[in-house]
């Protein structure tokens, strides 16, 4: 697989680090990826920025309504270094969306799928690239159903934008009142200590 | 029924498929164009087109309630008013009716061929008639029904003649300018106006009835005394004689009697080819039309044969799915193609208005569908046309009048005229609706209409089928499973569960400024 992929630029210049594609385990979690998503995902096809020795997956994610109109939006996944204990960067390709915080986007038009501590990745699971591109299709449909929306719905639910979606996320896990976590915010992330100690 | 896009793409890959290669020749010699117009043998044609309108007809046809003989006198009028109109255009002025539009005439003069003056004298000469006509034979045999005024319009140019393919159900489209500007310029009741094309083609007698409106190029005609119009008629040749006119109406009432005309509601879909004047329907119904805009201006832009090829062949195509989508995708009639636009009527089941808009509605939005998605991706150079649609529904008359072998399906009410005025009203890409539409529809559909003061009516823009469906899902609570398929043509996710589809739980959406 490795090799493959290399034939699509002039081999590159190594730094001395071993990416994780270029170890044999990686190499392997790269051609199961590879037959896990075929089926399902097509269109989306691996390859490397052999600049920047970059695993990225590239193509276009067709979403069908049940009346079996296809919107087709350009995707790209870029897998960072510590592939697979930690998830891809999802990317609107084509700006297909306003690449906007009110619609979960940053500038560059990666996708905010989640805030990091309640990722859905898996990465122990075999299947866990073709779960994640699930969720990535999942929050494309979740953009041509706010646009559809007359009163601009984000359905399946979100979180606050910054800090208030922790501390959303917090209360929530804890079961008290956004008060009581915004005071004692400070304290939780250590800047701040009780008056006295 | 429903639209589905697989289905759209399927068929109208089958007709492009089938469509054969489009000739479009100038007409140069006189020829009998029901006859020679097929989908694929079209003609340039250089002529006169008339409307000629009693809008007051579609007003009766719905508020007329009280008693048995009026509706039945309704109907016996508009048939012999049809009638008679068909031969004064066709018999005295040598002309074509083309088809009743409801009430609304429309005719073509093209012989002599390429003779504008002569064309515009007939056309003019023409509006002057059925007013006369109106006024001295039909209103005095029919003082109980009210007293009718026609309006009329009328423009001389260029257009091109084809013809929709399905035998049986074939009728005459005309293409280009003149033949829509002459509907366009209609005024209210009584009132006869002409296009500055026709205007100036006419003989200076004939201008000297004619005055121009402020500096829109229209030109209102004068109220000709009737003696004045029979010494045009006896300069210009023409035979019309109000008497025998009488004898013929007379003759057709007699042969019309009220006690066999009959009405009716409808417990199932219409057959609009077993309708008469013997069999008619009147039913609680939505009219629906559908017209291209912008579709005039691209076939008059097209330049070369092969434009105006492709502009036809883009027509067919877009006219044929609109007429399977109103009648096969959903449970309605295709009433009538005028030009590049389609009329649908939707009525059943019986009385139930509710499911009757909400059917006319999903049919608007499966045209919509077709026009934006499928067309489009079949016939890239429609890319700049689109659909504008009016709905509305009330008591429709609905029945299959006029002359033998030349009988129209012909709705009639208010309904019919306020769809028409909605969708004349409407740009590309917006269906509009009437307030009484707009409260009969479900919560998934109404949300996607707003009240436009401009147009009159409640409108929806660019409303598809996929953001119908889409809509739908916008309730999705967080924590909810989505469930997805895929196959090769795509990825489906929905917050319904659906068989063989894979389950997650969507994170809840984050976002960093």
């Amino acid at each position: 697989m490795r090799e493959l992929l290399y034939l699509v630029g002039p081999t590159p210049k190594t730094d001395g680090r071993t990416r994780w594609f270029e170890r044999d385990e990686g190499d392997e979690r790269l051609k199961q990826d590879r037959a896990l998503i075929r089926h399902d995902y097509p269109d989306l096809k691996f390859g490397m920025n052999w600049r920047h020795k970059k695993i990225f997956l590239d193509g276009t994610i067709t979403l069908r309504a049940e009346c079996g109109i296809p919107t087709r939006i350009k995707t790209r996944l870029v897998f960072g270094d510590y592939y697979p204990a930690y998830e891809p960067v999802a990317y609107d390709t084509g700006n297909m969306f306003p690449h906007i915080a009110d619609r979960h986007f940053y500038v560059d038009g990666g996708c905010c799928l989640w805030l990091p501590i309640e990722t859905q990745w898996r990465q122990q699971e075999a299947t866990a690239l073709h779960s994640f591109l699930d969720q990535v299709a999942t929050f494309f449909e979740r953009q041509l159903i706010y646009e559809a929306s007359p009163d601009k719905s984000w359905p399946w639910g979100q979180r606050r934008h910054n800090i208030a979606g922790y501390i959303e996320f917090i209360q929530e896990a804890l079961g008290v009142d956004t008060f009581l976590v915004s005071n004692f915010a400070g304290l939780l992330s250590g800047k701040d200590h009780l008056a006295g100690c | 029924m429903s639209w589905n896009y697989d289905d759209s793409l399927e068929r109208i890959g089958k007709h492009l498929d089938s469509m054969g290669e489009i000739e479009i020749e100038k007409l140069f010699r006189e020829a009998d164009l029901e006859t020679l117009l097929t989908e694929t043998c079209c003609r340039e044609i250089h002529g006169a087109h008339v409307y000629a309108d009693i809008s007051t007809f579609a007003r009766i046809a719905t508020e007329s309630v009280a008693d048995n003989d009026e509706y039945k006198r309704l109907i016996q009028g508009v048939h012999i008013y049809q009638r008679e109109v068909s031969r004064i255009v066709e018999t005295i002025f040598g002309g074509l009716r083309i088809h009743f539009q409801g009430s609304k005439l429309h005719a073509l003069f093209y012989r002599p061929i390429d003779d504008t003056r002569m064309l515009a004298t007939k056309a003019f000469l023409l509006l002057l008639v059925l007013k006369d006509f109106v006024n001295s034979v039909f209103n005095p045999s029919y003082p109980l029904l009210g007293n009718f005024s026609i309006a009329g319009g009328a423009d001389v140019g260029d257009a091109i003649g084809t013809r929709n393919g399905r035998r049986n159900d074939r009728e005459l489209l005309f293409l280009g300018a003149c033949a829509n500007y002459a509907a366009k310029i209609i005024s209210s009741s009584g009132r006869l106006r002409i296009s500055k094309a026709t205007y100036d083609a006419l003989p200076h007698d004939l201008r000297d009835l004619c005055e121009e409106i402020d500096d829109d190029e229209i030109y209102q005609v004068d109220s000709v005394p009737q003696k004045k119009l029979d010494e045009l008629l006896g300069k210009y040749e023409i035979e019309w004689d109000r008497e025998k006119s009488q004898e013929r109406v007379d003759d057709d009432k007699r042969a019309h009697p009220l006690k066999d005309i009959e009405y009716s509601s409808a417990n199932e879909l219409i057959d609009l080819d077993a309708l008469s004047i013997w069999n008619n329907k009147r039913v609680l119904a939505v009219s629906i039309f559908g017209d291209i805009t912008g579709f005039t201006a691209y076939i008059d832009r097209a330049e070369s044969d092969d434009e105006k090829r492709k502009a036809l062949r883009v027509l067919h195509a877009i006219r044929k799915e609109m007429a399977t989508v109103v009648a096969v995708d959903f449970n309605g009639l295709r009433v009538q193609f005028q030009g590049d636009r389609v009329q649908g009527l939707y009525h059943m089941p019986k009385d139930e208005e509710a499911s009757i808009a909400t059917e006319a509605v999903e049919a608007a939005i499966g045209l919509q569908s077709s026009m934006e998605k499928t067309i489009k991706e079949k016939l890239p150079e429609a890319e700049e046309l689109q659909l504008a649609v009016g709905v509305d529904i009330d008591t429709t008359l609905v029945s299959k009048l006029g002359t033998r072998a030349h009988r129209d399906r012909i709705c009639l009410g208010s309904a019919v005229e306020n769809a028409a005025k909605s969708e004349e009203k409407c740009s590309g890409g917006q269906i509009g609706v009437s307030k009484r539409i707009y409260e009969a529809l479900p919560e998934r559909l109404d949300k996607h209409f707003s009240y436009d003061s401009t147009i009159g009516c409640y409108v929806a823009e660019n409303l598809t089928a996929d953001k119908v469906e889409r809509a739908e899902k916008a309730a999705a609570a967080a924590g909810a499973p989505a469930f997805i398929t895929s196959n090769k043509s795509g990825v489906t996710v929905t917050e319904r569960e659906r068989e063989g589809a894979r389950t997650i739980i969507p994170g809840r959406s984050y976002a960093e400024d």
